[in-house]
């Protein structure tokens, strides 16, 4: 719980930060990726070609269709620069993080899931400041276990990742 | 100028139809991609479509078989080898239809893995031998080396008796893809009676503490249950070398083993239940709902089915 209070400190102070700048943007992404679907506030600073944003993931982890929350970071590089009248398509990289445990009696395993993607996106704008978002990544998911019990499963173990963001960002 | 606007707008609209398609199509390719697998998903499902109006005599002859996916005794389910063909299974259903059993718990059960010929094998089983069936994973099946080799590993129950009532509780979590499950499906032999088959496969390799958590995982199963129960498995615990752990369930439990007739118990542990000697595969039933009556493998014709040979015991209700 004190995580994520520290969390929606951060985020919140993120966004007050983020009004008095005219060069960030903040958004609201739909967020399906390996182990979960999340919704995902965002705060985003557009700097030259690059975009870096951070938010937050609250939502439904897949591992056992609990409620979580984690975090996600962004980075998005655009070929084209800004253009807002018209498709802007941008590479991205994107790393996200959630924790959540399963018990069956007094077992409890615990998984800490980091997820690393990388892939392809566009912005549309659909009015002044008002924009349409949406990229697909794949890459890799390590998922950093903890046991209350003795057992020879590895503690870390490797994957496929894959992720689907949709969403609306407006400028500031 | 309006009409600027109308068009403006509309030309808009489309674009984000064509966007708001291009991405649903996308995700809906990528929902059957197996990286976006739903790990919670428990799948465990029955069918009353077997034999109808079988009366209960009062005596029930009940078998427990690892049948290793309908793969031959040496071949290796998880290597990517085609296997899990009519023959195979047809062959299990054979010795079933011989033995002439009530019930029929099997482990290591194949639905919709990619690499077996016949996708549900509960089911054709079932077919095969006119018996109603239930069905429960135990684990997703996605391996390091064959990672778009998918499909589920599981459980089953076949019973002449009509299946009421099915759960597939978690027993053991690691992940989606290391997990066991206790299927527990309600029977009802007649009118007036009801009872309860649990049917598991405890993991292969778990340590001495998965092991105790996976007996107390049966055991407050069982404490819950009203009516009389029968717990069957390929537990991958030895009864001579790992007694200790076998014991654990006498307080819920009567080991059918230890019930039947000397010599019968003499072969059973003369030639194990596996192919390497061991005793792993166990019917135990409550202390007090039934007697048992004899106990014995298949016969040795059928032990190069799989790398376990079938075991079943014939009780009385009491």
């Amino acid at each position: 719980m004190k995580n994520i209070f520290l969390i929606l400190i951060v985020f919140t102070s993120l966004i007050s930060i983020a009004q008095d700048k005219n060069n960030y943007y903040i958004g609201v992404n739909g967020v399906s990726t390996t182990k979960g679907v999340f919704a995902n506030p965002l705060v985003g600073v557009n700097l030259n070609k690059t975009k870096l944003q951070l938010g937050i993931l609250v939502g439904s982890s897949f591992v056992n269709n609990e409620s979580t929350i984690g975090l996600k970071g962004d980075v998005l590089y655009l070929p084209n620069e800004h253009r807002e009248s018209e498709f802007n398509f941008h590479f991205i990289s994107s790393i996200n993080y959630f924790k959540n445990s399963i018990s069956v009696g007094n077992a409890e395993t615990q998984t800490n899931t980091f997820q690393i993607t990388f892939g392809y996106g566009f912005d549309y704008q659909i009015i002044k400041n008002l924009s349409f978002r949406s990229n697909i990544g794949l890459g890799s998911l390590v998922e950093i276990r903890k046991f209350n019990f003795d057992t020879s499963s590895p503690k870390n173990k490797w994957g496929f990742a894959g992720l689907i963001t949709l969403g609306v960002n407006y400028k500031l | 100028m309006g009409i600027c606007w109308v068009n403006y707008i509309r030309r808009k609209l489309q674009t984000m139809k064509r966007i708001l398609i291009i991405c649903l199509l996308a995700f809906i390719s990528c929902e059957d991609f197996s990286i976006l697998e739903k790990d919670q998903e428990n799948v465990f499902f029955f069918k009353n479509e077997g034999i109808e109006n079988e009366v209960f005599s009062g005596q029930l002859s009940i078998a427990t078989f690892n049948i290793k996916f309908g793969y031959c005794q040496t071949c290796e389910p998880f290597s990517g080898e085609i296997g899990g063909d009519f023959e195979q299974l047809d062959r299990i259903a054979d010795l079933i239809n011989s033995l002439d059993l009530d019930i029929v718990s099997l482990q290591e059960v194949g639905l919709d893995y990619d690499v077996t010929i016949v996708q549900n094998q509960a089911e054709y089983i079932a077919n095969r031998t006119n018996m109603n069936f239930a069905y429960g994973m135990d684990r997703a099946l996605q391996s390091g080396n064959n990672l778009f080799i998918n499909g589920f590993w599981g459980n089953a129950i076949l019973s002449k008796y009509e299946i009421t009532n099915l759960e597939n509780p978690t027993i053991r979590y690691i992940d989606y893809y290391n997990q066991n499950h206790s299927l527990k499906a309600t029977i009802k032999l007649n009118e007036e009676t009801e009872i309860v088959v649990l049917n598991s496969h405890f993991a292969s390799g778990s340590t001495n503490q998965e092991k105790i958590n996976q007996i107390s995982e049966i055991n407050n199963l069982v404490n819950q249950v009203d009516n009389p129960y029968i717990f069957t498995g390929d537990l991958n615990i030895s009864y001579i070398g790992e007694f200790d752990f076998i014991s654990q369930f006498y307080a819920e439990f009567d080991n059918s083993l230890e019930l039947i007739d000397i010599n019968e118990r003499n072969e059973i542990l003369n030639s194990g239940t596996f192919i390497n000697g061991s005793v792993l595969d166990y019917i135990f039933t409550d202390k007090t709902s039934f007697s048992v009556e004899s106990g014995t493998l298949a016969p040795n014709e059928s032990w190069e089915i799989s790398d376990h040979y079938l075991y079943y015991v014939k009780l009385n209700k009491i």
